[in-house]
């Protein structure tokens, strides 16, 4: 008789249909007894008057169950359809759900309106279709990379939402999500039944990439599960189309900025190149780009000159002032897609690494001193680019003897690498504040020599449940008479920073060659990684690696002076292994400064800092939470979630000046204007189908859901005329057999 | 509750409250007599017959001195003749009479009207006799006059207790072949008795030449079935049970008693016999004044 009901759970209700029959069954046990003379009478009259007694009773008993079921029935709201034999009775309403497409693309202005604002005119139509007084209800989806259900009930409460949508999200569309809210919707509609009648519509721009089918990388798997789930449902998706009348609209966007030497530093000459992407089925020449360093030091335009759906790239010559956190903002000319025509990147200058050399064996000579060609490596003189590395002197070396380490006056936190060259017989006090110091994120390099007691240096460093700084036990020196032969570096690993110079297999032998004559064995602990092994027969470790806390600890086997091995003889060795090294070293991991829209923006920043805000592109202010500290330490991690929904340069400031930029970035994929044909369409899922404006159903009656009408007003009518009628019934019989 | 017209010892209630039937019986008399009504059978309670002329040795007061003043003739004036009425008093003491809503049952009721009735009837001079029925007679006192009769009459009403089934009809055409003397046959019961039955009691009654006069006692509830709420009734000389909603029956009740005490009224008036109904809630009154009647017109010769 029913389709379903919108609440079956209270349907259980009409089992209180039974209250009144309970009632009457147990009235019966509660006659009181009493002794009569006048039997016969009473015999007499029952006779004559026991059917009619009965059938009052009967008709009042009913018409109180009856009203009671009634009730129950009309809370339970029972639904049917067209074919149903009570369809004349039943009250349709109309369910809507529309699903705005508010991702980037939409901003694409063709002519006076963009088609976000067509959108969501077109939304504001379909939802005066609809009349609150038949109950209709309509929810709004506006779908981005995170679909918001933003109205669920009323017209007039989802017109006022529409009226605050002013303009679309710098975010890409997940079609997927936003229809699986949709399958959430449509599920609780069908709750009883396993049909909904709810009409979804989808008002998008036909952007190819939101229903492209690929590789299982992408989205399309999970939108195709979103439409069975909706086909099972019966539910139907009517997409309309509000984007260009291209095919292929036209736009250009930045792609990317990207800085193209591998080392950044201050001072640095630096090429930085834009990218610049066509999405026309037409080429470009000549767009210009402009490039802005820090808001204030714009570049001279270049040209490019950007084949059709292919892409061009211009570079500037950018130096960076100072090391730190600079803006790189790329422009081109604003076209009928203007989010896509800027892009802010924000690089990250490494100021020089500071290097404390800790001298466990000083010499007057160079070539003598423990740390001599080390330093040399690091702090070149004046005019020797090959030993600087190039023009920009990425470190900044300070040399001390062991004993220097317990002097309060040495602060570890100016110090971003501490090398331990061959020292032996460190305090127990400077141990421990090297522990510290490893832990809030310093880099700890030890490299041995014959100073170096094993049992002492396992005594202090290392420890077996890996909570010492050192990454391996000592073993026993391993040495080569040199006129024997040497050891040589059999394996390292290639993708590791500090040996990319050698990953190219050109430069291999530079490492692979170099002779070592001498080593200590080491016993790797569990939670340390060997990252280059010598030829030995135990094809023992050269180089191990360790994190500690949040800083790191590596242990060369070998000597940096010349004493044990000839690499630091070897400046083509020595100067890419320790720059390499070192930077990689020294370099502390940080939050990425750039997001996508709607990413998670994080900065460390001193404990003591206060007041710590977000700073909106467009000016606004957003307080953050100050966030936690570890104990002990002494910065702590600030984030701002979700905070990011717009493209452009945030910062976060806090007092005492501190002022970080962060670049949220949109998604160049964005740009890509390229719509989907009505048959390709189709061929993404048969739910989908392309409705013009003026349709409002499908063309195909069979196929699409029944509407479903609600008889809960005329249940609750029939109760409520079952209660007068109870009500008259029982006056009526009180009445007859109150008058003798 | 009983409805006091007039003289309130004649209230139900208040005899209720009093010891003894014999102090029941003098206080419904006199509050009977007194008043509205005067004993009828005081002074000559003879009816004039005929003239006849005097002998000597009539007695003088005889003497019709209007006859002689106008016409100077002695006559005297000859009455019908006096004779001593018997009461006999039949009361129904089967189970059904132990029934009362109130604080009295109708036997109670009963008695004390027989009570006072024997008071009454022996205190003029007249014999009265009991007979307590069920389906038959139970305890019977002979007619008979005098103080020590009243006693006894009063001794065996005192004594009974309502039990047993019902039996009016076959009880008064027993009665009616073993009664020697003419009389008043008073007969107090509910009557709950199949009606032909009783009729034909009656009419054997008055074949005999006897004045039976029924005397219906039920109680106010009875005649009502005015009962609020569920009730299972137990129906008295084994009638059976039924829960009935009073309701939904009454109305059915009623007519169905009434047409039974009509259809008992209407028999008893087309053989010429009075048919009282005593409510138990009323007062005795009307118990004594319909026998005063009877006894009225008893005496001067004719029958009412």
């Amino acid at each position: 008789m029913f389709d379903g009901f919108v609440n079956p759970a209270l349907l259980a209700g009409t089992l209180l249909a039974l209250v009144p029959l309970a009632i009457h069954l147990l009235n019966r046990q509660r006659y009181k007894p009493m002794p009569w003379a006048a039997m016969r009478f009473v015999l007499a009259a029952y006779r004559k008057t026991r059917r009619r007694a009965q059938l009052e009773n009967l008709i009042l008993l009913l018409l109180r169950m009856a009203a009671v079921a009634l009730l129950a029935l009309a809370i339970a709201r029972p639904f049917v359809g067209d074919q149903s034999p009570l369809a004349a009775l039943a009250q349709s309403r109309r369910d809507i759900a529309i699903v705005i497409d508010a991702s980037a693309s939409t901003g694409y202005r063709a002519d006076v309106k963009s088609s976000f604002e067509r959108i969501v005119e077109r939304a504001r139509e379909i939802v005066l279709e609809l009349d609150a007084a038949r109950d209709d209800r309509v929810r709004v989806i506006v779908a981005s990379a995170r679909p918001r259900l933003v109205a669920w009930r009323r017209p007039d409460e989802a017109l006022s939402v529409l009226g605050t949508l002013q303009a679309p999200t710098d975010e890409s569309l997940d079609l997927a999500a936003a229809l699986g809210e949709v399958v959430r919707l449509a599920e609780e509609d069908a709750r009883g039944s396993t049909q909904s009648a709810l009409e979804v519509r989808l008002l998008t721009d036909l952007q190819r990439s939101n229903f492209e089918s690929g590789g299982e990388d992408d989205g399309a798997p999970a939108l195709r599960e979103q439409l069975e789930a909706l086909r099972k449902l019966g539910c139907r998706v009517a997409v309309e189309d509000l984007g260009a009348r291209e095919e292929v609209p036209p736009n250009l966007g930045v792609a990317a900025i990207e800085p193209l030497a591998e080392v950044l530093g201050p001072q640095a000459p630096c090429d930085v190149a834009v990218t610049v992407r066509n999405f026309g089925p037409v080429a470009r020449n000549g767009v210009r780009v402009t490039l802005t360093i820090d808001e204030d030091g714009k570049l001279p335009y270049r040209p490019v000159d950007v084949p059709a759906q292919g892409e061009g790239k211009v570079v500037f010559p950018v130096v960076f002032p100072t090391a730190g956190a600079h803006v790189l903002s790329a422009r081109i000319e604003s076209d009928r897609l203007a989010t896509d025509d800027v892009r802010a990147q924000v690089v990250l200058v490494p100021p020089a690494v500071r290097v404390l050399l800790v001298n466990g064996e000083p010499r007057p000579e160079i070539e003598q001193d423990e740390v001599g060609f080390l330093g040399a490596v690091l702090d070149p003189p004046r005019g020797d680019e090959v030993l600087a590395g190039g023009a920009a002197r990425p470190f900044e070396p300070r040399t001390v003897e062991p004993h220097e380490l317990r002097d309060p006056a040495l602060d570890l936190a100016q110090v971003d690498v501490v090398v331990l060259a061959n020292v032996d017989g460190l305090a127990q006090d400077s141990v421990e504040r090297l522990e510290r110091w490893v832990a809030e994120g310093g880099a700890l390099v030890i490299t041995l020599g014959d100073k170096v007691d094993a049992t002492g240096f396992n005594q202090r460093l290392f420890k077996a449940d890996g909570t010492g700084l050192a990454p391996a036990e000592l073993g026993g020196r391993m040495a080569i008479a040199r006129r024997d032969g040497y050891h040589r570096v059999r394996e390292f690993v290639l993708d590791h920073p500090a040996f990319r110079f050698f990953a190219d297999e050109r430069w291999r032998p530079l490492l692979t060659e170099v002779p070592i004559y001498e080593f200590r064995g080491a016993r790797v602990h569990d939670g340390a990684r060997v990252l280059a092994r010598l030829d030995d027969e135990a094809a023992s470790p050269l180089l191990v690696e360790k994190s500690y806390d949040r800083g790191k600890v590596f242990l060369w086997t070998t000597s940096i002076d010349p004493e044990w091995t000839r690499l630091p003889e070897s400046p083509r060795t020595l100067v890419p292994l320790v720059h390499e090294w070192l930077r990689y070293a020294g370099r502390t991991a940080v939050p990425p400064r750039n997001v996508p829209v709607g990413g998670t923006l994080a900065l460390d920043v001193e404990s003591f800092r206060q007041g710590v805000e977000l700073v909106l592109p467009e000016g606004g202010r957003r307080p953050l939470d100050p966030g936690e500290q570890a104990a002990g330490a002494t910065r702590r991690r600030v984030t701002a979630i979700g905070a990011t929904e717009r493209a452009g340069v945030y910062r976060i400031e806090a007092e005492g000046g501190t002022s970080e930029p962060f670049a949220a970035q949109l998604d160049p994929r964005e740009g890509a204007l390229a719509r989907i044909s009505a048959v390709e369409l189709v061929g993404v899922h048969p739910s989908l189908e392309l409705a013009s404006a003026s349709e409002t159903r499908s063309s195909d009656p069979e196929e699409s859901a029944p509407p479903k009408g609600e008889l809960w007003r005329g249940i609750a009518i029939a109760c409520f005329v079952a209660l007068v009628c109870e009500s008259l019934w029982a006056a009526w019989i009180g009445r007859s057999r109150s008058t003798p | 509750m009983a409805q006091a017209r007039g003289d309130k010892r004649l209230d139900p209630a208040v005899l209720d409250r009093l010891e003894g039937l014999e102090l029941v019986a003098r206080t419904v008399v006199e509050g009977t007599l007194s008043g509205h009504h005067r004993s009828p059978l005081r002074g000559s309670s003879a009816e004039f017959a005929q003239h006849r002329e005097y002998v000597a040795g009539d007695e003088l007061r005889r003497l019709d001195w209007k006859v002689f003043a106008r016409s100077d003739r002695l006559v005297v004036k000859e009455m019908f003749e006096e004779t001593t009425l018997a009461c006999h008093l039949l009361v129904d003491a089967s189970e059904s009479m132990a029934f009362g809503s109130l604080e009295w049952s109708k036997f109670d009721y009963a008695r004390w009207c027989a009570a006072a009735l024997a008071h009454l009837v022996i205190g003029e001079r007249d014999t009265s006799g009991l007979v307590l029925f069920d389906a038959k007679e139970r305890v019977k006192v002979p007619p008979s006059s005098g103080e020590r009769q009243k006693h006894a009459i009063w001794k065996a009403l005192e004594a009974a207790q309502p039990s047993g089934p019902t039996g009016v009809g076959g009880v008064l055409q027993w009665f009616a072949g073993r009664l020697r003397k003419r009389g008043i046959v008073a007969i107090y019961s509910d009557f709950f008795d199949d009606l032909p039955s009783v009729v034909e009691g009656l009419r054997r009654l008055r074949h005999e030449g006897h004045e039976p006069i029924l005397f219906q006692v039920l109680d106010p509830l009875e005649l009502s079935f005015d009962i609020a709420r569920l009730v299972r009734l137990d129906g008295l000389e084994g009638a059976g049970m039924l829960k009935v909603d009073p309701k939904a029956l009454r109305q059915a009740y009623v007519e169905e008693i009434t047409a039974h005490n009509r259809e008992l009224a209407r028999h008893a008036a087309a053989m010429g016999v009075d048919y009282v109904q005593l409510d138990t809630s009323r007062t005795l009154e009307v118990a004594l004044t319909t026998y005063l009647a009877h006894r009225k017109a008893r005496a001067r010769g004719g029958r009412r």
